[in-house]
């Protein structure tokens, strides 16, 4: 934990708060932290602590989490923790405002295309092999077709399978930094930002494009093909098509009222393309929205931590 | 001709008695609006107040959403039928008892200093489990918190869907260092 004190504000005299900035890593090793103006330590450490009980709840790179265990049962009726459950109902709603872009059942798809180990294991398993995978596209049936979710239960259709990787951030983000009166819950990039900041001026957010924002309240996410990228592959699968998207977008960073909006709409434009995808996004809410483009992102050959 | 105190008495009473006899006579003759009570219904209960409900059955106190703002802001298709429906088949998941006698005292809990004792008594995956329940019936209470009224769309972080939202307060920050960084994961 470093804590951080500002000396005084650069603007209008105002008198800096102490600032606790802790860092960890979780959901297979991305960068994640906390930041918070005159907390209860004891709180930001339960922060920290539900990350991780979340993460191992809802991975679904191991075998034994609730996540995994209920895909593995698809077909009858389930019951779920209520985690599970305000999960599975944030994808559904996650479909809808997207237009079934953001599908959380592309994860047949997202296991035929490659990723069906953490990103670590993916790229060693591919350093040195064949650059291009045999893939198999397999378009997920619309969400809200194979999923229903009630009070304490939910139902997915035999043959599907769910992944909650980008909602999951975004929604915990939230919910964890409203526990913190005055703070950043950063997990990866998806972040949700509450209060005046140390400064009284709200938090400085820096974005993909080398930009930042001051927020006050607000949730921000970035997405792209920059990011978890193995030999013939990306993370981002086109629900249209049931393959990695064929995208000009290497990351996007959206701005929004909450994470996980801003975690849904980045993941769309991702998906979308540069051109189509920022009105789309404004569309449905995006306050701003930044795109670094490249036509030729190389994919990593080699072995290396994640983004 | 002299009249008496008493004929005029009675000429007044005779005049009075005829104008209230054919005011009588022509608000009976009035034809009234076949489709216009005069008075709302006051035993008959709403269509929506007499559907299931599934915070009524959990003792909770709620209000019934309009039929527009169930429609819309439960989404489509049978998830949205079933995101209001009971169980079918299997029974729903029980709480972990220590999560359920939680989200009891916090129930009662007045303070901010009373709510976080509560937390600090459960372990991380059951305050996960609090969390998400009262995220849960927030969202059902309110669907769309973020939403200006009127709107039945919009979605917020708890995961009520739609697409009117309040805007976040975001101003650009020049050249300021950024605090925290959103990057690509």
């Amino acid at each position: 934990m470093n804590a951080l004190v500002a000396a005084e504000a650069h603007a209008g005299g105002r008198q800096a708060s102490a600032l606790d900035v802790h860092h960890f890593r979780a959901f297979g090793g991305a960068l994640c932290s906390v930041l918070a103006v005159g907390p209860d330590l004891e709180a930001v450490s339960q922060v920290v602590a539900e990350v991780y009980a979340f993460e191992a709840r809802l991975t679904r790179f191991d075998a034994r989490s609730e996540l995994s265990r209920f895909n593995a049962c698809a077909g009858p009726t389930t019951p779920v923790s209520p985690l599970l459950e305000a999960l599975l109902r944030a994808a559904l709603a996650a479909a809808e405002l997207s237009d079934g872009i953001v599908n959380a059942a592309v994860l047949p798809a997202l296991v035929a295309a490659g990723y069906d180990r953490t990103i670590e294991l993916v790229r060693a398993r591919d350093h040195g092999a064949d650059a291009a995978r045999a893939t198999v596209p397999v378009p997920p049936p619309p969400l809200a077709e194979v999923l229903e979710v009630g009070r304490g239960w939910a139902r997915l259709r035999r043959g599907n399978a769910v992944d909650l990787g980008g909602v999951g951030k975004g929604w915990l983000a939230d919910r964890l930094a409203e526990r913190l009166t005055n703070a950043v819950v950063n997990l990866g990039g998806d972040l949700r930002a509450l209060g005046d900041g140390p400064e009284g001026l709200g938090w400085t957010i820096g974005l993909c494009n080398g930009g930042s924002v001051a927020v006050r309240d607000a949730g921000a996410a970035t997405s792209g093909v920059g990011g978890r990228r193995w030999r013939g592959g990306h993370h981002l699968i086109d629900p249209r098509t049931g393959r990695p998207a064929a995208t000009d977008v290497a990351a996007v960073s959206v701005v929004a009222i909450d994470a996980l909006r801003a975690e849904v709409l980045a993941k769309g434009v991702a998906i979308l393309g540069s051109t189509k995808g920022p009105p789309w996004a404004q569309a449905r809410g995006a306050a701003i929205v930044r795109v670094l483009c490249t036509p030729t992102l190389p994919i990593p050959a080699e072995t290396s931590g994640p983004a | 001709m002299a009249v008496g105190p008493g004929a005029l008495k009675l000429a007044a009473g005779l005049g009075t008695a005829a104008v209230i006899g054919v005011s009588a006579a022509v608000v009976a003759a009035d034809a009234k609006p076949a489709g216009a009570p005069l008075k709302p219904p006051v035993n008959g209960v709403s269509a929506a107040a007499a559907q299931p409900n599934e915070l009524a059955s959990a003792g909770t106190l709620s209000i019934p959403v309009t039929p527009v703002c169930q429609r819309s802001a439960s989404g489509s298709g049978v998830a949205a039928a079933a995101a209001t429906a009971r169980p079918t088949t299997a029974a729903a998941a029980a709480l972990d008892p220590a999560v359920a006698a939680a989200l009891q005292q916090l129930k009662t809990a007045t303070t901010a200093q009373q709510r976080q004792a509560v937390m600090a008594a459960l372990t991380p995956d059951q305050r996960m489990q609090v969390t998400a329940y009262v995220a849960a019936h927030r969202a059902s209470r309110n669907p769309n918190p973020s939403a200006p009224k009127g709107s039945c769309r919009g979605v917020s972080s708890t995961g009520a869907t739609g697409s009117s939202t309040v805007a976040p307060s975001v101003v650009d920050a020049g050249p300021a260092a950024p605090l925290a960084v959103s990057a690509v994961s």
